[in-house]
């Protein structure tokens, strides 16, 4: 027979997998209290009653731990009602292992009774119920779409900064070949001034393309090339081949390493809290800041969001997003939002919903907003209060550009 | 017991994993790069070379998919057919079209690493257009012709005119998305990404096409998984999108029509060819026996490409048609109206026709034969709208079979010359236009960002923006 500490892995394994896709249910107290007398029954009628039990559990489900603590103390105080005796260590009577694991539909008790030399296995479920991270509560936050500006060569990603010396607000274009400067001037953008962008090697047929905004100066980032300049002097775009292509996400520090000649960040970032070991390559990422720590989203190439704490293995999966995601922070509700695009591809109009990460389930915060077209770039503005969205109007062919923000209320 | 738990472990991981492959396919919106799409076709390409000319419309029309996956144009059609920059960034010409200056875009690279240069360009053109003078320039090409060539920028956007470099092995190269990994006439090909492609690498990594395929036999493949790309002919499109499969509709962009030998004397006798012409119910036609793949068509342009065709009345006349076969004596001979034996659609058509016919008093044999048979007094023929102009599609279907050129006006550009030319060529009754169709094909549910341009800018199919939603395991 296997021994059941040897069924621990896979359990872990599938407690993993389970908690990855349905992370959005659970049982109530009274449900757990039932099945806690249960499975005490069952132990008890395999202990024997009044046996000495050296009893032990382990949670591998998506429990948090004080819903874990609570369910073990609920199985054991079912134990002594049982009449049975609980001891710290052996020898004793019978041995106890009791996993706490779940499933799709349910969670489920597990336990290993020990006695004379045989073991017997004796399980309960426990229907998850309808709870609040299922149900999320109706959106209480208000997703904000104001438009920009429109062109029909692409928008790579944009950034409005505020008024220069001359008092008026300024628009930084990025694109494929150069980085246009617009004044709002007579209540449009007109064109200031524009500089080219000097690369030796094509670009990819995804070009995806960073701009940082500090104070006076643009850093600008694409596959294999980095480019500087001084926003208020004359606009020249210094521009080198930089193999290590490190992108800036915000002004707080995060960056990853771009792939030169693909479409997505090859796993590497800094600023994160995550060690550098070797993280999955991702499309886009979601930095979510605390005093305590920092709690990070990647987009992955496979069409899942994994969220990773401090560790480099993902504590959850979060499915049915599209490739595009950023975090900001709005100071409403959690502080902190994901912007996330949706599934499909370039042919399909696309759509963004804020989220919020609570107990590492993602939480809709408020109502889906609409494009006309697929999201072609989505990065935090430089306030890291809003963040800049390009999309294609698939019935116009033009590329709009777009800041997103969130309010507190209605 | 334990049994048990290792079953359930079991159930539940692989009920998982198949909830989460499922879910996989339908996430990412990004591009994915990798894999090899599996395109199947029913046309036996012999030749990649635009210059080879090849005799059978369904071939070409084959043919110039391929071609756009190698090589590039100086000038592309966006979906309105308004000439784009391509191969060539800007231009300009002079006020009586004569004189032409094409700037010619930097960095550009043959798959076999040597450099696009204006010397290149213009060797090449001067080759395809003998009647051109072209000369390098420093910042491009220059173009002058005796005539005037205001469709010139048309004319580069055709296949006739890309830019093909022939290596010492005798091998084509070009400036596309993809180069020619093996090429078996007729049988199959392979194209592999170029990593240097001007546009930026393609994202699929291959793709395969297997050519001479039958209709039947390609949505087998589809339908088990072994294509993920597919012709659907136009009467099945409507079956198979019913039976779940995923399919695509074009523009339409071929012309069904009864081509009459000249010279055949059944086919001689005017009255003859109009009541034909008049006993045909398209309607019919395309409603029941093509299962509304395709629309009637009194016209042998589409109204929507020349926007007069609602001119060019299709419903049938009946009374008519009697009225001028009863004139005909004595009696002529029953029609032998041919059409391709290894055409299940034209064949169809070819006996409703027949059925037609027969309601006017005409006698009409339709007979599968191959088209090099000469015993047939009319055929059933397919032809490829060309959609980059009215002008040039009237142009393209003279060339193939209308009268002689003498009997028609020079073919101008406005409306009112395009159409007197084809109320000419329709009133001679010699073609007689039955239905349009479109193009359809079946696609694999990996299959994404599946986005052909319109019929105006060529039909290409752009596969070097599709991409295969399947997780490949190689993103790279």
């Amino acid at each position: 027979m296997r021994p059941f500490y040897r069924l621990i892995p896979p359990i872990r394994a599938m407690a993993f997998f389970f908690l990855s896709l349905s992370l959005s249910c659970t049982a109530s107290a009274q449900d757990f209290d039932r099945a806690a007398h249960d499975l005490a029954a069952r132990i008890a009628a395999a202990a024997g009653s009044g046996a000495k039990v050296f009893f032990d559990m382990r949670d591998l489900s998506s429990l948090g731990p004080s819903e874990a603590a609570r369910a073990r103390q609920s199985l054991e105080a079912e134990l002594r009602k049982a009449g049975l005796y609980l001891v710290k260590a052996p020898p004793s009577d019978a041995v106890v292992h009791v996993m706490l694991a779940e499933n799709v539909q349910e969670y489920l008790w597990v336990a290993e009774i020990l006695r004379g030399g045989t073991e017997q296995m004796e399980m309960v479920a426990i229907p998850r119920a309808p709870t609040q991270a299922q149900s999320p509560p109706a959106p209480s936050l208000v997703l904000h779409k104001q438009f920009v500006w429109r062109q029909s060569a692409p928008i790579l990603d944009f950034a409005l900064l505020p008024p220069a010396a001359d008092g008026l607000p300024r628009l930084f274009v990025l694109e494929p070949e150069r980085v246009a400067a617009y004044r709002f001037d007579q209540s449009r953008w007109q064109l200031q001034e524009d500089a080219p962008i000097q690369h030796a090697r094509p670009w990819p047929r995804d070009l995806r393309g960073r701009m940082n905004p500090a104070g006076d100066a643009l850093q600008v980032s694409l596959p294999g090339v980095s480019c500087s300049a001084f926003a208020r002097r004359a606009f020249v775009l210094q521009c080198a081949e930089d193999p290590k292509s490190e992108w800036r996400f915000s002004e707080t520090g995060e960056s990853a390493t771009f792939s030169s000649v693909r479409n997505f960040f090859s796993g590497v970032t800094a600023g994160s809290g995550l060690p550098q070991t070797a993280l999955p390559p991702f499309f886009s990422a979601a930095f979510l800041k605390s005093p305590e720590s920092t709690r990070t989203i990647l987009s992955g190439l496979d069409g899942q969001a994994l969220l990773y704490e401090d560790l480099p293995q993902p504590v959850a999966t979060f499915t049915g997003w599209g490739s595009d995601i950023a975090a900001i922070g709005s100071g409403c509700g959690a502080a902190w939002q994901v912007f996330a695009t949706r599934p499909g591809d370039w042919t399909q109009p696309d759509g963004m919903q804020a989220y919020e990460i609570i107990e590492r389930q993602a939480v809709a915060v408020t109502q889906p907003l609409d494009f006309d077209g697929p999201v072609m770039a989505l990065w935090p503005a430089s306030d890291g209060k809003s963040a800049s969205v390009v999309v294609r109007n698939l019935k116009t062919g033009q590329y709009e550009a777009y800041s997103l923000s969130i309010s507190c209320s209605r | 017991m334990k049994r048990t738990v290792s079953q359930f472990l079991v159930a539940a991981s692989v009920a998982g994993l198949l909830l989460l492959a499922a879910v996989r396919v339908e996430s990412a919106r990004r591009p994915r790069y990798g894999g090899t799409l599996r395109v199947e076709m029913q046309a036996a390409v012999s030749s990649l070379d635009p210059a080879d000319s090849s005799a059978e419309p369904s071939v070409s029309a084959a043919k110039e998919k391929l071609i756009s996956l190698v090589f590039d144009r100086l000038i592309r059609l966006d979906a309105n057919g308004h000439p784009q920059p391509a191969l060539a960034t800007s231009w300009d010409h002079d006020s009586d079209y004569k004189h032409w200056k094409f700037h010619l875009r930097q960095n550009v690279r043959f798959q076999d690493g040597v450099a696009l240069t204006q010397d290149v360009v213009a060797q090449i053109l001067a080759t395809a257009n003998p009647n051109w003078k072209i000369t390098a320039a420093g910042y491009g090409i220059v173009i002058e012709s005796g005539s005037p060539i205001p469709d010139l920028l048309s004319q580069l956007a055709s296949s006739h005119d890309s830019i093909v470099r022939h290596a010492p092995d005798g091998s084509l190269l070009g400036t596309g998305p993809f180069r020619i990994a093996e090429w078996q006439p007729g049988r199959r090909a392979v194209f592999t990404a170029f990593d240097d492609n001007w546009e930026g690498r393609p994202y699929l990594d291959s793709i395969n096409v297997q050519m001479g395929r039958s209709p039947r036999d390609q949505m087998i493949d589809l339908q088990v998984g072994k294509a993920d790309l597919v012709e659907v002919p136009p009467d099945q499109a409507r079956r198979a999108a019913e039976s779940g499969a995923r399919v695509w509709t074009s523009q339409l962009v071929e012309l069904l029509a009864v081509d009459f030998v000249l010279g055949r004397p059944a086919a001689e006798d005017a009255r003859l060819r109009e009541a034909l012409a008049r006993s045909i119910d398209r309607g019919a036609l395309a409603n029941f026996v093509l299962q509304k793949g395709g629309e009637p068509a009194g016209s042998l342009l589409p109204q929507s490409l020349s926007g007069y065709a609602f001119l060019f009345p299709a419903a049938p006349d009946t009374a008519r048609a009697r009225d001028l076969f009863q004139q005909i004596s004595p009696v002529p001979p029953p029609l032998v109206l041919g059409y391709d034996s290894s055409d299940p659609l034209e064949r169809a058509v070819a006996e409703r026709i027949a059925v037609n016919a027969r309601d006017t008093g005409i006698i009409v044999t339709p007979k599968a034969l191959t088209k090099e048979a000469a015993n047939a007094d009319a055929w059933l023929q397919r032809l490829r709208i060309d959609w980059s102009s009215p002008r040039n599609a009237l142009a393209r279907i003279e060339d193939a079979v209308g009268p002689p050129k003498a009997v028609l006006p020079a073919l101008g550009s406005s409306p009112e010359e395009i159409y007197t030319n084809e109320r000419a060529i329709v009133d001679t009754f010699r073609l007689i236009p039955l239905v349009h169709l479109s193009e359809v094909y079946g696609l694999s549910a990996q299959v994404r960002n599946w986005a052909p341009v319109s019929a105006a800018a060529g039909g290409d199919l752009r596969l070097a923006d599709v991409w295969l939603g399947l997780p490949s395991g190689d993103a790279r």
